[in-house]
């Protein structure tokens, strides 16, 4: 699905037709369509070489995985759903008024570099 | 808000980030998305619960906009970005990559806040809707959302 999704925002930023795209790679406009709607699935080499076509190249790169969301959503998971709420406004009101201390805050002392 | 939509007897689904906090998601939201049934009588009673909260719209840097509406016009727009007394309202009657009302009623869960019932989109329908959506703020959303769905899975159908 991501591998469809991927080339139809190439192709569309390239402001190529899928048909077009479809020449390019010396296959079907259907073939295409099918790949970006996510009724086929692509592989990762199939999913580069058409970005290429389309003047993109794709970058991975690994990153380590993160779960401090979900380990808050288990805490969430605990509460009912009126808590939840509650949690999620007082979330904004804490942040509403660190973004007034900010705006309130003096403008700071430029920290001298320390000598190398 | 939501009691005024449950004063004025608005049909709606709450979708976005408001519903998948309700279903614990941790991420914050301060504004509340919603997609009413576009039944003309239902799209009538919106307007008016509108109008009980005052709303106007909302855009980035300028004051809220009065503005007059009603069952038709309301229909007529693909997404409302309003501002309420009660803060901020989006209206829209097909999120992105949902078919709607109908489409999110299937699995849309019952659940009450503050004493008020309301229909919440699934977690499921929630994170279809924002995969379309493809914004930034939503694929950040999508990692949490889809664990939550895949839990949610594990605990209907355990090994």
């Amino acid at each position: 699905m991501i591998g469809g999704e991927l080339v139809r925002e190439a192709r569309r930023r390239a402001a190529l037709t899928q048909h077009q795209l479809a020449e390019r790679a010396e296959t079907t406009q259907s073939a295409i369509a099918r790949l970006e709607s996510g009724r086929t699935s692509p592989s990762l080499e199939q999913v580069e070489r058409l970005l290429r076509l389309c003047g993109f190249q794709l970058l991975v790169e690994l990153a380590p995985y993160d779960d401090s969301d979900i380990a808050q959503a288990e805490a969430l998971l605990r509460e009912d759903v009126d808590a939840r709420i509650a949690e999620m406004e007082a979330g904004l009101a804490f942040a509403a008024e660190l973004q007034t201390a900010v705006k309130a805050a003096p403008p700071g002392r430029k920290r001298r570099r320390a000598p190398l | 808000m939501l009691a005024v939509l449950a004063e004025h007897e608005v049909d709606y689904i709450v979708i976005g980030g408001f519903a998948a906090v309700a279903q614990g998601s941790p991420l914050l939201t301060n504004d509340v998305d919603i997609v009413p049934s576009p039944e003309p009588d239902n799209m009538a009673r919106l307007s008016t619960a509108l109008k009980a909260m005052r709303a106007k719209v909302r855009a980035e840097g300028v004051e809220p906009l009065p503005f007059d509406h009603d069952a038709v016009s309301l229909a007529d727009a693909r997404i409302w970005n309003l501002t309420t007394r009660y803060g901020d309202l989006d209206i829209t009657l097909r999120p992105a990559g949902t078919q709607g009302y109908d489409d999110l009623r299937r699995d849309a869960v019952a659940v009450t806040i503050r004493g008020v019932p309301v229909r919440l989109a699934s977690l499921g329908d929630i994170v279809r809707s924002k995969e379309a959506a493809g914004r930034d703020k939503d694929r950040r959303a999508l990692p949490v959302l889809r664990e939550l769905v895949s839990r949610q899975l594990r605990s209907r159908h355990p090994r």
